[in-house]
């Protein structure tokens, strides 16, 4: 009998990896394993890793003749994905794609127009970054199916589970264009799961059955993931049903665009600035490389309390090695003044991110943090889970000590925390953390959950995952939606020169909606013109998970614009366009997709709302 | 060097068609791999000596076609393994600089200058050894600890030294504590004639920057 596979795909912004394990049935479940993933690792030759760079570049046409090409390539891609567009492609960055997931949920852009390389001037080649995840999901499917320890064929695979993982803070837009990336890429229909959860199910999978005696009901646990460029929180509480550890994802934070690169690239331009200030010039490749040295400097220094600097040389462009090598060094004082004084510095809760005043003229590209301290998105966030905790009664009751009150203002205090990302290997980082967490907490101590595996949590957790909601047994986070969404509805009201009526907000999805949940919001008609592309503006909170379908918002003002919807009703046969009454259902598909109806009651017709992912 | 090449090639064979003992694969492959990356250097030492002209920086050349061997669709074992070690110094030139260090003439630097330079060497290097292998002490103690081999010892995993006497017990201080490595992850060369012909021959292509 062929086997078959509960598959995990870590698409990370950096770095992905894939995970799986066996559904034989068997019990006790088989282990997960990180499956290898071949990639060109030069011009020349190929190796098997256990992550995929998620880096695109862009041949130049004698590079697509002479390249070699993968086991499973006809013959050469426009495209070489992984270590070697990495290492090749720094080099004309015109030709390099990366971060290609970060333009997924941001509004300014159309993630499916050709953006990237970003600033590239070469118009004809540019991929879109949509089409950069379609590839990057289309080679780790190729991958898998070569792999010479998985007999795997197109027909085994599937029939496999397959589990994609997306940051929490994923609005609806970008989960969507995510699943529909896997489609294009062969991998058929696929289900979404929190990047932030699949490193908690990973940390189950860890600690077997010894999790209940690890974490207790009342408790409330942070799971805190700075990869390379992004910064990720949830929330995940454990209460008590009948005598079972029950747990709940009761908060999920903003996609903060802000992580390990960031502290790698601080420490570069200040050693540059030194450098500079003793009339030494560096190119911007130089630069890479001082940049590459200055993160093995901070994970030696962190890892050694005995160094105290750490030399750092950065080699010539061209082959003379002796003669023309830049030294410099990086100190423990300004490791520490940069990276924890400077993005971990301990706060008080009521120290929030500052947003700089925007200037009139700004550059459109990815929507960076202004505030490069972490500590205050931290800070931040637990205030806001807070806010949100309180404005529903049917979340997790918590405990009195997992709530704090610091002149006036109230936030979750969590009790443990779970850490993930490659920041994190560096055990000082993580004991900056638990400390700041600690002073939030009036210094009530707090724990941390061991067992992590930084790198390949988040790919093992989802396979982990989808194996055990295939064989039904284990246990599930509860989470549904993570945000409530609302559709803009424009207020009737006569018409005065000068004034736009007032966008008021009609909630279409609660938050914590699940899987296969179904709401109809029958009670209020719309008119709806047929015969033409209707726009509506659709919102959306992290903030409020009291609203109820069907509540209505006086303003919009404390929503987040996500996207727009579009629909065309065919005209009626024979008549022109025309008003008729219609009904708005939502509905979040078994994937964890969300789908959005309008019905006619009269006829029982039904005419799905797409999501407008054109940016505006 | 030619003592070199066949002990590689005997190496690669060993390798290859012998069914070895695993507690020897190890230290074989590692011979067989540090036996050919020396031999290369020592090559390249000697082709130094006769220096080549520098080219004009204005000529516009017309690019080198590769000579295309002579049955340019047979790869014979020992071509595919002549490309895995050069794809392998490769690396560690890609990544450590380590060609740039060994062409260059040492003896017109001070030590700070060759001091500087090493530590890219070593960063880089170490970093592709890291990835490719899986490297331990053959000896798990200390060095200068005493140490006591009875007569079906490893022979290949210790090298017994001095007043070595005709039969075990052989008594002895451990003076170097010898490598192994327990993983080996090389890149393999994509397998058609054209790339096997290129990675025997190219390490580092030159970099020509375009304004």
């Amino acid at each position: 009998m062929d086997t078959l596979y509960a598959i995990g795909i870590d698409l990370g912004t950096s770095n992905s990896a894939l995970a799986l394990a066996a559904l034989d049935g068997s019990t006790p479940s088989t282990p997960v394993q990180i499956v290898t993933v071949e990639q060109l690792t030069s011009a020349t030759t190929s190796a098997r890793n256990t992550t995929l760079p998620s880096a695109l570049y862009l041949c130049t046409e004698p590079e697509q003749r002479s390249f070699a090409t993968l086991a499973w390539q006809e013959q050469t891609p426009a495209h070489v994905i992984g270590q070697f567009a990495n290492d090749h492609g720094f080099r004309s960055p015109q030709r390099l794609v990366t971060s290609a997931k970060s333009w997924l949920c941001q509004h300014h852009h159309d993630p499916q127009k050709p953006l990237l390389p970003w600033q590239s001037q070469l118009d004809n080649i540019m991929l879109s970054p949509f089409e950069a995840q379609v590839q990057l999901l289309r080679h780790l499917r190729s991958a898998l199916l070569d792999h010479p320890d998985y007999s795997l064929n197109a027909d085994t695979l599937s029939r496999c589970k397959v589990t994609i993982t997306v940051p929490a803070s994923f609005d609806e837009v970008a989960r969507i264009l995510t699943a529909e990336a896997a489609t294009e890429a062969g991998w058929g229909e696929v289900a979404l799961l929190e990047e932030q959860q699949a490193a908690f199910y990973h940390w189950l999978d860890q600690s077997g059955e010894q999790w209940r005696q690890q974490i207790s009901a009342g408790e409330i646990i942070l799971v805190c993931d700075v990869g390379g460029g992004t910064a990720d929180f949830s929330l995940i509480a454990v209460s008590d049903d009948d005598g079972e550890l029950q747990l709940e994802r009761i908060s999920v934070g903003d996609h903060i665009l802000l992580g390990g690169d960031n502290m790698d690239l601080a420490l570069a331009y200040t050693l540059k600035a030194e450098l500079e200030g003793r009339g030494t010039k560096i190119d911007s490749v130089q630069f890479s490389s001082l940049t590459l040295s200055c993160r093995r400097g901070k994970e030696q220094l962190f890892d050694n309390d005995e160094l105290q600097s750490y030399p750092i040389s950065i080699p010539s462009r061209g082959s003379s090695l002796f003669a023309k090598t830049i030294t410099s060094q990086l100190s423990r004082e300004q490791l520490t003044a940069i990276v924890l004084e400077g993005f971990l510095p301990l706060l008080s809760i009521d120290e929030q991110p500052t947003q700089r005043p925007q200037s009139g003229l700004q550059e459109s590209g990815l929507n960076y943090a202004t505030d490069p301290v972490l500590s205050k998105h931290l800070a931040q966030f637990l205030v806001r889970s807070q806010i949100n905790y309180e404005t529903n009664a049917a979340l997790s009751p918590l405990n009195n000590s997992t709530q704090g009150q610091h002149n006036g203002l109230r936030y979750i205090r969590p009790s443990a925390v779970l850490f993930n990302g490659g920041v994190f290997k560096s055990q000082p980082i993580r004991r900056r953390v638990v400390d700041i967490l600690q002073q939030f907490n009036d210094d009530v101590p707090l724990r941390e959950l061991g067992g992590a595996n930084f790198d390949l949590a988040v790919a093992k957790g989802a396979a982990f995952y989808t194996a055990s909601i295939t064989k039904g047994d284990g246990i599930r986070i509860k989470a549904g939606t993570a945000r409530s969404y609302y559709i803009g509805l424009e207020s009737s009201m006569p018409a005065i020169p000068g004034l736009i009526p007032a966008l008021k907000a009609l909630c279409v999805v609660p938050q914590g909606m699940e899987e296969g949940a179904e709401f109809s919001l029958t009670k209020q008609q719309f008119g709806l013109m047929t015969g033409q592309p209707v726009d509506f503006r659709f919102f959306s909170s992290s903030v409020r998970a009291g609203d109820v379908v069907g509540d209505q918002l006086e303003t919009t003002d404390e929503l987040e614009e996500t996207s727009q919807l579009e629909i065309t009703l065919p005209s009626i046969a024979g008549q022109p366009s025309q008003r008729i009454p219609v009904t708005l259902h939502s509905h979040i598909t078994d994937l964890g997709t969300l789908e959005l109806w309008m019905q006619h009651d009269e006829s029982g017709q039904r005419w799905k709302i797409e999501f407008n992912v054109r940016g505006h | 060097m030619t003592f070199l090449t066949l002990l590689t090639i005997a190496l690669i064979s060993t390798l290859l068609y012998s069914p070895i003992p695993e507690q020897f694969l190890a230290s074989i492959q590692i011979a067989a791999i540090a036996t050919p990356t020396l031999l290369l250097i020592l090559q390249m030492l000697t082709l130094d000596k006769s220096k080549q002209p520098t080219a004009t920086t204005t000529k516009i050349t017309e690019p080198e076609k590769m000579e295309q061997p002579a049955a340019a669709t047979a790869i014979t074992t020992e071509q595919s393994c002549d490309a895995a070690v050069v794809q392998f110094v490769a690396r560690l030139q890609e990544k450590g600089r380590l060609l740039d260090f060994i062409m260059d003439d040492i003896a017109a630097y001070d030590n700070e200058s060759v001091g500087a330079a090493a530590r890219i060497v070593h960063q880089g290097c170490c970093e592709v050894l890291q990835d490719s292998f899986t490297i331990e002490t053959v000896f798990p103690g200390e060095e200068m600890e005493s140490i006591t081999l009875a007569d079906n010892y490893d022979s290949h995993s210790y090298r017994l030294i001095g007043k070595v006497p005709e039969a075990a017990p052989f008594v002895g201080q451990v003076l170097h504590r010898g490598w192994k490595t327990t993983r080996v992850n090389l890149p393999q060369v994509v397998n058609t004639a054209e790339h096997i012909e290129v990675a025997r021959s190219i390490i580092a292509p030159a970099d020509v920057e375009i304004n």
